[in-house]
């Protein structure tokens, strides 16, 4: 992975454009295949444009990419961008697994201090 | 020894059976010499006099770390809850993450359960954490197969 997803503003916006559930139904979707807006309005009561301007959130977050296919615009998770989301969670856990085993360590080493 | 990391939801959580009483572990976890020598881990050492304790809701943690290649990084928590010796609960403010460490008594040692939380207030329903948790499940199959397949293999 060459890039990660830094800085608080990029990974804020990811978690804020997962923040709401018609958003995360689409990514669940999108995870199965490409959609177009139309497909992906079906399971909603929702207009072609709440849908567009939910898939306009998650496109400018990085989150997925449109493409052009003639009169069609399909939507296409990118699984970079999920890639690099998942990423930073298993930095944090890491460092904490890092952070336990030395924490193992210096309590065996206290303990044989204070069995002296 | 036994440890593993398991994602739930929006949290982290790492959970570790310690073989001492959670009062020891809770002494470890708020005594600045004995933070500065695990806090770090393996990839970074903590400078014991950099560790300031405020034991109180409010109150500051910070620390000073130094990286392996010689940077350094200043980092400061808040209190949020403390409770003495089963609970802790750190914000740290320029992140937003929150972490909460659970000392529970088992056996003649303490399980410690971390949680850490990373999230807009927005996010904070159940039905969102449960939809994060099952969007991330998928996203490992998704990640599965395309590395199965090539990339980019639109003609």
């Amino acid at each position: 992975m060459t890039q990660t997803l830094d800085a608080d503003g990029d990974l804020d916006a990811v978690f804020a454009a997962l923040g709401d559930r018609t958003r995360m139904a689409i990514i669940s979707r999108l995870a199965q295949g490409e959609a177009t807006v139309g497909e992906l309005a079906e399971p909603f009561a929702l207009t072609h444009q709440a849908v567009s301007r939910h898939v306009g959130i998650l496109r400018r977050c990085g989150l997925i990419h449109q493409r052009v296919d003639g009169q069609r615009r399909p939507c296409r998770l990118d699984a970079e961008r999920m890639g690099e989301l998942a990423g930073w969670i298993g930095e944090q856990q890491r460092q904490w697994e890092s952070r336990l085993d030395a924490l193992e360590t210096h309590l065996a080493s206290v303990r044989a201090d204070r069995q002296r | 020894m036994t440890g593993h990391v398991r994602l739930d939801g929006d949290q982290l959580i790492a959970t570790r059976h310690l073989d001492a009483e959670p009062a020891l572990v809770w002494e470890m976890f708020t005594t600045p010499a004995h933070l500065a020598a695990f806090w770090g881990g393996a990839h970074a050492t903590v400078a014991p006099d950099s560790v300031a304790v405020d034991l109180r809701v409010g109150g500051t943690f910070s620390l000073q770390t130094w990286g392996p290649d010689g940077g350094s990084r200043q980092l400061s928590f808040r209190y949020e809850v403390v409770d003495p010796p089963a609970r802790l609960v750190l914000a740290e403010p320029y992140t937003g993450i929150t972490t909460d460490i659970r000392l529970e008594p088992t056996g003649d040692g303490t399980t410690l359960v971390v949680h850490q939380r990373r999230l807009p207030p927005e996010l904070r329903t159940e039905q969102a954490r449960t939809g994060l948790a099952g969007i991330l499940d998928r996203l490992e199959a998704v990640l599965t197969a395309r590395t199965s397949t090539p990339r980019k293999g639109t003609p």
